[in-house]
This record gives structure tokens, C-alpha cells and sequence, in this order.
């Protein structure tokens, strides 16, 4: 088990790379540069400083010193923000899209894997076709129109809520049900039809055959199959939910990860685009090795044998 | 049907009709099936693929998925209780205790996510009072019986860790740990390669002679039949059209449909001419033929088979035997 997870690790350092190239190159074929857009900036403080960042050598140049400091794990000082360090920014957003992505996922976990699984039990009965309108109404919701809905209905109309601000617990409310109804969505579909691929299956007869009550012919003999699909798509799942969404963090004003994705391209913060992107292919490496740890749990044919 | 026989028989099912209301209409999978079980008894139902043979026992067990499957009348008393108009409850606590099931497929029956022993002991925990550590002993013993070696080690395996026979093996252990009086094989050996078929058939020999479990045996093997059951009972196309004890059907059948399977073994036919096969095909059950079913592929065939006028029943025509064709009946053919 040891040796699969440091395998895993050896072989996510290539990936990584790649990512990382990748990015490099492609943030500087985008016209313009991180200090394009200062306002009343003589060429010549342009140029010292475009000098005092590097930005004037060989690209070359600057993709090797790069790599050297991201292999001090040092991901540089941002472009946008004066004198704070990528690794600073990250460090101090990134909590709070951690927050907000697990009570995103526990919102779409608490409503995705119930509707999936009474959807299942009766198939194109009205058990199964309302949960599952919602559920295509969730999908099909985007959450910038889901997130102001919900402000004006919950927060302005009953003035339950705030509608923007992270300060108290009330102020999570809004954000996590925007998000997470969205992701409960698509729970809710891949439980059912996980479900359903596995009650359909000749263990199922086998079980009742035995006269196993139809509680455990579903919760002992289904759900650990059943749950297959789910756990395959939380893995990236997770990594998008922690790392942050920009449009929820846009709409609530939540001071989170999310909004660094865009703004740092808007910006053409270099260093800053390259630090959150890495940082998420990391968490989606990291999720997807966890989501193959959890799947040999669950699938005894999985598993290693050793 | 009348039997002669006093013994009052374990299972009797009588004019048993099941059909599927499908899109495309109504099939009429079973029809007016009867047949009694009786103690310690072998009886062998015979039929092609799509006769009928699995759904009549599957409507025992209230398997059938309802809707689309309907059962649309008879009885099936084991003892006093009717199958078919048990409730739900009543029908949990008859499955796997008094009556179990062999399946088909051993590779698909049991389920990839549990351990083995956990599946064996399932069925004398959902119907006896049992201990965990007891059930597990039982479960261990159960394997021992079927022949799987070190069997203490075995059930804490998955079953994708057993090869088909052994599965095969452990589905036999599982039906008959809670000692059922009846037990269903549902064409237990089709599905594996053919000298594992005949240890299987050597275990379920041996554990009926151990335990005095009547069986009832589902195959489209006639071979597999006339070494293993006491009795036959030939569907076709939905219906019964022939029953009599082993023997008699393999020797003095008095069934055209039976005698054409017969003609259709490969073993018993002479090498230098071509096999005998029927010609046609099965009818098409959203629609049955007026009559006989077999009669559009009957080289006896008369017009009276397949009018309304003659409708096709199983009548005595021989001790222990029984058959739905009406020239046997009228003494036409012999």
C-alpha cells in the first residue's frame, strides 16, 4: 500500500512539470505583461521595473531560474500585489475556500446520495422523476444565476442571511447551498445510476432469494457498489470545491482562492497564475490519489495484492 | 392435475399463469403450469431458453419484478401457506429458510463487495437468532461440506478470489445452510465448463442424500436430466407438455415435442447421419398459437391441434404419467 502511494507521488512529479511548462509558456504568449496596465508609468520605470523581476531576459532564462525557485518552493513575489509572495496569498485565501468547499460538499453529499438512492428504488415512478427534475434543474443552473437567486430570495426577501461578507456562521449559509446544490446535482444522477447498475445486477436476486430485507438488500449489498461513480467524481470534485469558486466568491464577497484564478490573469500577475494553477493540479494529483485509496476500500477487486 | 400417489406432496403448484405486460404487449411466459413436489424428490423441468422454466420458479419465490411480471392466477402451497398470496413478510421469512436458490451464473450470483462468509452466514442470520461467532462457525462447515478446501481461511475471501466451480460450490453451501426443505437449481450447471458440471452434480447428489432436500432442478440439459432426476416435467413455449418419472419419459415418451428433444442429443445418435434438429422455432409468446404451441412444428400435427375447439390439457396416460398431446390421448399414436 506504502509503496502504491509513493509511486503515485513519484509519478505525480512529471505531471506537475508539465503543468508547469505548459502554463509558463502559454501565460506569456497572452499580449501584454504584468505592468501593461499601470497607469501614468514612464518607459523608463517601466523597464527598471520589467529589470527588477527578470521580465527582461531570455524567456529561456526566466523559465530556468523558475524552475530553480519552484524547486526551493518558492513560487515568487506577485506582480499585482506589492511586496507579498505568492505562497502568502494562497496561504491566506485558501482556508477560507477550504471552509466554504466542505460545507459545499457536505451540502451536496447530504442532498446528492438520498435523492440518487430513492430515485434508484423505483425507476420512472414519481420517485424517481421528482428528485431528478431538481436534480437537471440543479445542472442546468448556473451558479451565478443560483447565487443572486438565492441573495434575494433568503437574504434580502426573509433577511435570513447576509448577502455578502464572510464574518459570522450565517454568512456561509448562502455561499455553501450555491455551491453545493450545484455539486448535490450531479451526486444526485451519478448515485442513481450507480444504484441502478448495481440492483439490477444477479447478486441483488441472490440476496433477496435469501430472504434479506430490502433495508439491507440496499444498504449491504448495493450502496458500497453503487457509491462506485460518486467517489470517482469527488475526487476532482473535492479540488475544485476547496480550491475555491470565482463566481461564488465574486458574488458573495468571500475573500477566498477562487477569485485569485481569474484576477491573476486578468492582471497578468505571471508568478500568481502559476502558483494557483500548481497548486491545483496538486490537490487534484492529491484527490485523485485518495479517491484510488477509498475505491480499493471499497471494491475488494481493486486491491492490491501483495 | 390428479395424482394417484397418496403421499401428500411438499410443493404443489397448481395452474400457475404468469405474464409480462410489455411495451410490446402482453407475453404469456407461463401458462397453467402444474406439478407437485414431493419429499426428497428429484423433478427435472426441462425447456428450451424462454419456456418458461425459470419464471415458473421465480413466481414461487416472488422474484419477478411486479410490474412488468403479473401473476395472473393458480396456488403454490408449500404446506399450508400459498406462495403466490403470501405477504411480503411472509414470503421474506420462506425464502432462504424453507425454500433456497441455486443460481445460473455462479460469476455474477455473488456479490463482488462481501466476503464469502459473510454471505454464507447471511441467511441463518436474517432467519435464526444466531450468534455472529456461531454463524461464522456454520458458515466455515458449510464449505467443508461442499469439498472447498481449508475452508477456515476461505471465507474471509472474496469471491472474485474462487474460480466458477468453486463459486458454484459456495451458492450450494449458501442455499443449504439453513437446511430448506425445497431447493431451486436454476440451471446450476450451465454456465460452467463440463467436468466441473459433473462435481456439482455430485455435491448436490450428495448433500440431498445427506439432508433429504427435495430439489427441483431447472435445465435444458437432457442429459444432465436422466442420470439425476426421479421425475421430468417438459415445458415449452410457457406450457407443461409432458411429465412422468425419468425413466418412462426417456423410454416410452408420449409426447412428439419430448420425443424430438430425444432425437436431438448428440450422444445418442448414430455418428454417419446428420443430427436431427426441429425445424421452426418457437412461437413468439406475445402471440401464441391457438392450441398446441408445439403443433406449428409437430411432424404428427393434425388440424384438430391447433383449433380452440380441443384445448390442450395434461391428462393421465400412464402411471405417473402425463401428457398434453391429444393424439396420445385419443390413442391415435402410442
Amino acid at each position: 500500500m506504502l509503496k502504491f502511494i509513493a509511486s503515485r507521488l513519484l509519478q505525480s512529479i512529471p505531471v506537475l512539470l508539465l503543468i508547469a511548462t505548459a502554463t509558463f509558456f502559454m501565460v506569456r504568449l497572452a499580449p501584454g505583461g504584468p505592468f501593461s496596465q499601470e497607469r501614468q508609468v514612464s518607459p523608463v520605470i517601466l523597464e527598471k521595473i520589467n529589470e527588477h523581476y527578470g521580465l527582461n531576459d531570455p524567456i529561456i532564462v526566466q523559465y530556468g531560474n523558475y524552475l530553480k525557485n519552484l524547486f526551493k518552493l518558492d513560487l515568487g513575489p506577485s506582480y499585482a500585489y506589492q511586496g507579498r509572495s505568492v505562497k502568502e496569498l494562497i496561504a491566506e485565501s485558501f482556508p477560507v475556500s477550504l471552509e466554504l468547499g466542505c460545507y459545499a460538499l457536505l451540502v451536496a453529499l447530504a442532498l446528492g446520495i438520498p435523492a440518487g438512492i430513492i430515485a434508484s428504488l423505483k425507476p420512472n415512478t414519481l420517485y424517481d422523476y421528482l428528485p431528478m427534475s431538481f436534480s437537471m434543474l440543479g445542472i442546468c443552473l448556473p451558479t451565478f444565476v443560483l447565487g443572486p437567486l438565492l441573495a434575494l430570495t433568503l437574504g434580502i426577501g426573509l433577511g435570513w442571511f447576509h448577502v455578502s461578507g464572510w464574518y459570522t456562521l450565517g454568512d456561509r449559509v448562502l455561499p455553501s447551498l450555491t455551491l453545493g446544490l450545484f455539486y448535490g446535482a450531479y451526486i444526485a444522477r451519478l448515485t442513481r445510476a450507480g444504484m441502478l447498475e448495481i440492483l439490477s445486477k444477479d447478486f441483488i436476486r441472490t440476496a433477496r432469494a435469501k430472504g434479506v430485507p430490502e433495508h439491507k438488500v440496499i444498504f449491504k449489498h448495493s450502496l458500497k457498489g453503487g457509491m462506485l461513480p460518486v467517489v470517482n467524481f469527488l475526487g476532482p470534485a473535492v479540488a475544485g470545491l476547496i480550491s475555491g469558486s470565482f463566481v461564488v466568491e465574486t458574488i458573495f464577497q468571500i475573500p477566498g482562492l477562487g477569485r485569485h484564478f481569474v484576477n491573476a490573469a486578468f492582471n497578468r500577475d505571471y508568478t500568481m497564475i502559476m502558483g494557483t494553477v500548481l497548486f491545483y493540479a496538486i490537490l487534484i494529483v492529491l484527490f485523485n490519489l485518495v479517491v484510488d485509496i477509498i475505491q480499493a476500500a471499497m471494491n475488494p477487486r481493486l486491491r492490491l495484492h501483495d | 392435475m390428479h395424482f394417484s400417489n397418496t403421499q401428500k406432496p411438499l410443493l404443489s403448484v397448481q395452474h400457475l399463469t404468469t405474464s409480462f405486460y410489455t411495451r410490446n404487449g402482453i407475453v404469456r411466459a407461463v401458462q397453467d403450469v402444474s406439478f407437485n413436489l414431493k419429499e426428497g424428490e428429484i423433478l427435472g423441468i426441462v425447456g428450451e431458453s424462454g419456456s418458461g422454466k425459470s419464471v415458473t420458479c421465480y413466481s414461487l419465490l416472488g422474484l419477478l419484478p411486479q410490474p412488468p411480471a403479473k401473476i395472473e392466477s393458480g396456488r403454490a402451497l408449500l404446506g399450508d401457506v400459498d406462495l403466490l398470496k403470501a405477504s411480503r413478510k411472509q414470503l421474506r421469512s420462506i425464502r432462504g429458510k424453507r425454500i433456497s436458490m441455486v443460481f445460473q451464473d455462479p460469476m455474477t450470483s455473488l456479490n463482488p463487495f462481501l466476503k464469502v462468509g459473510t454471505q454464507l452466514a447471511e441467511a441463518l442470520q436474517e432467519h435464526a437468532s444466531i450468534r455472529t461467532r456461531e454463524a461464522h462457525k456454520r458458515a466455515i462447515e458449510a464449505l467443508e461440506e461442499v469439498g472447498i478446501q481449508d475452508a477456515a481461511k476461505r471465507v474471509e475471501d472474496y469471491p472474485h478470489q474462487f474460480s466458477g466451480g468453486m463459486r458454484q460450490r459456495v451458492m450450494i453451501a449458501m442455499a443449504l445452510i439453513t437446511r430448506p426443505e425445497v431447493l431451486i437449481a436454476d440451471e446450476p450447471t450451465t454456465a460452467l465448463d463440463v467436468t466441473v458440471q459433473a462435481q456439482i452434480l455430485d455435491i448436490l447428489q450428495k448433500r440431498r442424500a445427506e439432508l433429504g432436500t427435495s430439489i427441483i432442478f431447472i435445465t435444458h440439459d437432457l442429459g444432465v436430466v436422466s442420470g439425476f432426476c426421479d421425475r421430468v416435467h417438459v415445458m415449452y413455449a410457457g406450457k407443461t407438455l409432458e411429465s412422468a418419472p425419468t425413466r418412462k419419459l426417456f423410454e416410452q415418451s408420449k409426447h412428439p415435442y419430448t420425443q424430438a428433444l430425444q432425437s436431438s442429443i448428440p450422444a445418442l445418435h448414430d455418428k454417419e447421419t446428420a443430427l436431427y434438429t426441429i425445424p421452426g422455432s418457437p412461437p413468439d409468446l406475445s402471440n401464441p398459437p391457438r392450441g398446441c404451441p408445439f403443433a406449428p412444428r409437430c411432424e404428427h400435427a393434425i388440424p384438430a391441434c391447433s383449433s380452440d375447439e380441443t384445448p390442450m390439457e395434461l391428462k393421465p396416460i400412464g402411471e405417473e404419467h402425463f401428457s398434453a398431446c391429444i393424439r396420445y390421448q385419443q390413442g391415435d399414436l402410442s
